[in-house]
């Protein structure tokens, strides 16, 4: 069976055919079982997002990621550039720790 | 000869006969037994349980089905439910993955976790996977009930929601949805409230529009299961914190931070 990651990874390279992908598991900052897939944070640099609000860019990665979402990945953390702001900038910021009950 | 064979034929027939009701009646068993341990499908299930069944113990295991030493506790639970001396505790399970809001109203930290009520009180939490530990505690509790006659109500999911009371649930969802995100210029949808966010994006996002000393106004979706899931939809959003500028999404976290460092959030809230 396919790794979380390794489903999003397929479904985001065919939907979005990304120049630039990384899917980072954040799940060990939080307070979850070892090897859990629940905190995710999606890198994601396409030229389909020219031209298209970052609202709009996130709600696109969300709906693509919503069978993840609704099976038990309970933070994802999305950065989705077009290449011209990729190149100006490859600084991709920090997620906080979610402090909240579950997941600690 | 002939005779002796035509017995034995019957010795054969009815000997397979009373097997297959053995086999039967034995199934039967084990399909009632298992009813009595409820699984929680439904998010406000466990809420309603537990508010039927304020004079039963109501003894709640949080688990996650992959995890192994889950899987001890929720072998542990099937034998209590099958055994008559604590028919009148009411066990159930729950994901906590994937009730994550569940798991959070109850401070669930670790799995499993294995909470006790009465009186829609947590009377005990016992956090771990001790087996000596929750079977003591269930013997405990089985002799103490204040309610030894009669039996704990299992299913809630078909009844009737309760009577709506404000005006306001009388109005379709969307409708309120869209009313709550226009409640202010600057609408937060969060875990938590500004004082105590039960969340680090929650947080963050706070600080960040803190930062910026406009008014706004938060809902905490902890608080609000139906406002949680339909917002999500209605604003094909799945995460929060969501922000809303003048009732548009402007975001969650992420897009508010890129949005601070490339300046463009002032540029968005200017005259709000």
């Amino acid at each position: 069976m396919a790794t979380r990651v390794e489903r999003i990874t397929n479904v985001l390279k065919t939907e979005l055919t990304p120049v630039h992908l990384d899917i980072i598991n954040e799940s060990h900052m939080h307070n979850v079982p070892k090897e859990s897939e629940t905190h995710l944070k999606v890198v994601v640099v396409s030229s389909k997002f020219d031209g298209v609000p970052l609202v709009r860019r996130h709600q696109k990665v969300q709906e693509l990621l919503k069978p993840e979402l609704d099976t038990g990945l309970h933070a994802l953390s999305i950065v989705a550039r077009t290449e011209p702001e990729w190149e100006k900038s490859k600084n991709v910021p920090a997620s906080p720790n979610c402090q909240g009950g579950f997941g600690k | 000869m002939q005779v002796l064979h035509i017995y034995y034929f019957y010795i054969l027939f009815y000997y397979h006969l009373i097997l297959f009701y053995f086999y039967k009646i034995n199934r039967q068993v084990k399909i009632m037994t298992l009813e009595r341990l409820v699984s929680i499908s439904k998010p406000d299930e466990l809420e309603k349980l537990l508010n039927v069944n304020k004079e039963f113990v109501v003894v709640v295991t949080f688990v996650a089905p992959w995890s192994t030493t889950c899987k001890n506790m929720m072998d542990l639970t099937r034998e209590f439910v099958s055994d008559p001396e604590f028919e009148h505790i009411l066990f159930c399970e729950i994901a906590a993955e994937e009730f994550p809001a569940v798991a959070q109203k109850y401070d669930i930290k670790s799995v499993p976790s294995v909470l006790f009520f009465r009186g829609n009180q947590i009377t005990e939490r016992l956090i771990g996977a001790d087996v000596q530990d929750l079977t003591n505690k269930v013997m405990e509790h089985a002799n103490k009930g204040p309610s030894l006659i009669g039996k704990p109500t299992r299913s809630v999911i078909s009844q009737a929601p309760a009577a709506a009371a404000s005006p306001d649930e009388s109005l379709p969802l969307n409708d309120r949805l869209k009313s709550l995100i226009n409640q202010a210029n600057i609408m937060i949808f969060m875990k938590g409230n500004p004082e105590q966010p039960r969340c680090g994006f929650s947080r963050q996002v706070i600080e960040i529009i803190n930062a910026t000393g406009l008014p706004y106004v938060t809902f905490d979706i902890l608080e609000n299961e139906e406002v949680r899931q339909g917002l999500k939809d209605y604003s094909q959003w799945q995460t929060y914190p969501q922000i809303y500028v003048r009732g548009e999404l402007m975001g969650g976290l992420d897009i508010i931070k890129e949005m601070r460092d490339t300046g463009a959030l002032n540029e968005a809230l200017a005259g709000v």
